[in-house]
């Protein structure tokens, strides 16, 4: 079930009203759990089992490791069970092609092998039920009942694209009653119709230009690719947030907080910076599950661990050359700007104008990576660089480019706005009347818009 | 006095906010405006200068001349040494789907110059989406024919030889007593007053647009089907199953219709992947001095080589959708433009458009 169709709006509009006149904490539980697995059915009931099966077996292993901490196999059956659930399902069709291209064999699978159902979310919540077990065993939670086990691996708003919660904030939550306050529900409100505003009207009109040229690149020209590839970035940061701004906003309406997945990125200062504010859940999860490790729990950065760490980071988001060298852009960046910059930013809107060149340099570094991450092909890239190397005006330059500003534009004025909402110190937006006034134009004009056109997917739900 | 007040801060704050989207919308095209102006002579026209975004199917950033058609500003007065073409057809002639320097039209001109090089060579789009036949014939007559075309193009696909939905603000066609009769009762029709009346709001609010999208929706009976996501394809209504009286009915006007376009300057190309399904106008064909040509001749190239000819094809499930297709992709309008210039060149050569001597080998 999509974010953005009616359908999960009166699917939640029905499930807060029965979780409402639910008393007891453990019946709420319950229905969210039910909830969760009705919402996952949705797409495909036989990934039910998939998540159903992972979360016993994190629930048992998870007990393993209470019992006896200093044994550390049911940790590594965990990770291994949890990452062979992941590799197949997510990578198996890669390695095999790969392989068979390397080796010029034919491996002989048929239609069926190689086209393996790819489960929503796995991605997510593998990386979740690996960190409940090592923060299990490194005593930053308790291990669970089996209610709570399955609630927190399954709960539905953050199933299939995250946030990454942390077993330790996400579970006393569950022990407490679980009832929104008036606070909650209001910014709950205010994030599902902002995050849905910034899916429907935002990332899935900015992603019609961007499907289009990178479809095929050899019919377009130099400056409307270039356009292409900010849209895109406008599109990934819009279409992502949205999810988290709904995932939250849900959430809280339950009386629940997840942690914030994003903190302006469009004004990071550096790439060090970037990634303290893109993606947080992924980017911390990385850091604390595998990159500290992999440096001896030092902060300081490493080459070697951080390049492993950002090869398998950018692998993670698909499985494809381009998101490998992705991820390998990415660690090198950082790495060179780890030698040359200091990161004592804020991670704020607040900028000063000596500010504005190390933003567009780091928007210029993020969107060459974005550039690797969305070209379809890697047999693309000679076409797509020739295209910049000759580059040609087009007839239609212009338009493109008042297009890309105006969504550029537009995104930057949204973020101000969420800023100024977020911070209570606008006199102006702090009457509730004129929240409430923009938000009914915004949710009625986003309603509307999402009812004559046909609903898309997520971005991140294909990882 | 405060709640008073308190309403007019909402209502204020509300349409500031609207206004803010609205603006939004249209400067980055999200949804476009109207395309549509009335004309008291041809009806529903496009808007001479529109500047549009076409997104929904394909990439098209395209504008209408100042002529009101799609293309480069040929005049209506043919300068000496010109061979102007005059395409007709429906959406896939339009096609709003790529931009002009990839549409068919922008080959065929190109191919059709290197073979003429001693001529200039004008090809006039006159495609507009929804038209059957009827439509075609009364736009060359009431529009395209200002433009002193040497030759009319017609595509035309099974489906335009019938007319399934009658746009109030164009002609009709009709046979009474045996005979062809253009209908031009539009012009006085209430609905054109009311038309006028409101264009300007439909023409200059793309949040209006979006609205009229849903309405119509609405009475089409989708409500329920997409706040339940049960039908994705929601704008497809369907061809409805025609009878064989019908089909004699439309094979009749056809004939009728074609009757009166000059041989010597007419092209016929029946642009559908499927052959003619219609056999009375086959008949029709057959009999008169037209040569069908079909288009599907050079698709299939394109299909057989496992290349797609199409923006999209219908994977869903819903039957009312399964094996729909979109329009021409860009390698469509490519092999088709440069199709069209061959025979083209041979019709104008055989014809007497133009002699030997002027064209290229």
């Amino acid at each position: 079930m999509l974010f953005n169709t009616f359908l999960y709006f009166i699917f939640l509009f029905a499930f807060l009203v029965i979780f409402y006149i639910l008393a007891r904490n453990d019946w709420k539980k319950g229905l969210i759990l039910l909830s969760s697995y009705g919402f996952y059915a949705y797409w495909d009931y036989r990934f039910c089992f998939l998540l159903l099966g992972l979360s016993l077996l994190t629930y048992l292993l998870a007990g393993r490791i209470e019992k006896n901490r200093d044994a550390s196999a049911p940790l590594v059956i965990g990770i291994a069970v949890n990452l062979l659930a992941l590799l197949i399902f997510r990578y198996f069709n890669f390695f095999i092609e790969s392989f068979e291209v390397a080796l010029g064999l034919n491996s002989g699978l048929g239609y069926i092998e190689r086209n393996l159902i790819f489960p929503v979310g796995v991605s997510f919540y593998t990386l979740q039920s690996i960190a409940y077990l090592i923060d299990v065993k490194k005593q930053r939670t308790e291990r669970a009942n089996l209610l709570d086990t399955l609630v927190y691996i399954a709960f539905f708003p953050k199933l299939v694209a995250g946030p990454l919660v942390r077993s330790y904030s996400f579970l006393p939550q569950l022990k407490s009653p679980l009832k929104a306050n008036r606070q909650q529900v209001e910014s709950g409100a205010f994030l599902i119709v902002i995050g849905l505003f910034r899916k429907v009207l935002i990332a899935d009109p900015a992603g019609k230009y961007v499907d289009n040229i990178f479809k095929q690149p050899e019919y377009f020209l130099g400056p409307e690719i270039l356009c292409a590839l900010f849209l895109f970035a406008i599109q990934i940061y819009a279409d992502f947030s949205a999810y988290t701004f709904i995932a939250r906003g849900s959430a809280k309406l339950m009386g629940i907080e997840m942690m914030r997945n994003f903190k302006f990125p469009l004004f990071s200062r550096n790439i060090i910076d970037f990634w303290q504010r893109w993606h947080i859940s992924f980017a911390e999860w990385f850091k604390d599950y595998l990159y500290l490790p992999l440096n001896n729990n030092n902060l300081t950065i490493s080459f070697i661990p951080l390049l492993i760490t950002a090869l398998i980071a950018g692998f993670w988001h698909g499985a494809d050359w381009n998101f490998l060298i992705f991820g390998l852009y990415h660690g090198l960046v950082i790495w060179i700007t780890s030698k040359v910059v200091s990161n004592n930013y804020s991670s704020g809107i607040t900028i000063k104008l000596s500010d504005i060149p190390a933003i567009l340099i780091t928007f210029f570094v993020v969107l060459i990576g974005w550039f690797f991450y969305r070209i379809d092909d890697l047999s693309d890239l000679p076409i797509i660089m020739d295209k910049f190397q000759n580059w040609e005006s087009s007839e239609v330059s212009m338009t493109m480019v008042q297009i890309t500003l105006v969504f550029v534009v537009t995104v930057i004025i949204l973020e101000i706005f969420e800023h100024l909402y977020q911070i209570k110190k606008s006199k102006l937006i702090n009457n509730k009347y004129v929240r409430l006034g923009a938000m009914l134009a915004i949710f009625g004009m986003t309603l509307l818009y999402m009812f004559q056109t046909e609903p898309s997917a997520f971005i991140y739900f294909h990882f | 006095m405060k709640r008073i007040k308190d309403i007019l801060i909402l209502g204020l704050t509300f349409t500031v906010m609207m206004i803010a989207l609205e603006s939004y919308i249209k400067w980055a095209f999200v949804m476009s405006v109207s395309h549509s102006d009335y004309d008291e002579t041809i009806g529903r026209i496009r808007r001479p200068n529109m500047r549009y975004v076409w997104n929904t199917e394909g990439l098209g950033v395209r504008e209408y001349n100042s002529f009101g058609y799609l293309g480069p500003s040929y005049g209506k007065e043919k300068k000496d040494n010109t061979i102007r073409v005059a395409l007709i057809g429906d959406s896939f002639v339009e096609g709003f789907q790529v931009f002009e320097r990839n549409h068919f039209r922008s080959v065929l001109e190109r191919t059709l110059q290197s073979y003429f090089p001693d001529k200039t060579i004008e090809v006039l789009n006159f495609g507009r989406s929804g038209f059957n036949v009827c439509k075609m014939y009364c736009y060359q007559q009431d529009f395209a024919s200002q433009f002193s075309p040497d030759l009319y193009v017609y595509l035309i696909a099974n489906e335009d030889y019938v007319e399934f939905s009658s746009d109030p603000v164009l002609p009709t066609c009709n046979i009474v007593n045996d005979s062809l009769v253009l209908d031009y009762s539009f012009r006085e029709s209430p609905y054109v007053q009311k038309y006028n009346r409101f264009k300007f709001l439909t023409q200059n609010f793309a949040s209006l647009q979006i609205a009229r999208n849903c309405f119509a929706l609405i009475q089409r009976g989708k409500l329920h089907k997409i706040l339940l996501d049960i039908s994705y394809k929601a704008n497809y209504q369907g061809i409805p199953e025609l009878n064989d009286s019908t089909v004699q009915y439309y094979a009749n006007l056809t004939s009728m219709l074609f009757d009166r376009l000059d041989p010597q300057r007419t092209m016929i190309f029946n642009r559908s992947e499927d052959s003619l399904i219609f056999e009375p106008i086959r008949d029709y064909y057959d009999q008169k001095s037209f040569v069908l040509h079909d288009i599907e001749d050079t698709i299939s190239v394109l299909v057989n080589s496992g290349i797609e000819t199409r923006t999209w094809y219908s994977k869903h499930w819903n039957s009312e959708t399964k094996g729909l297709r979109g329009h021409w992709n860009y390698e469509s309008h490519n092999t088709i433009g440069i199709y069209l210039a061959k025979k083209i060149r041979r019709f104008i050569k055989r014809n007497g458009i133009v002699t030997e001597e002027n064209s290229s080998p």
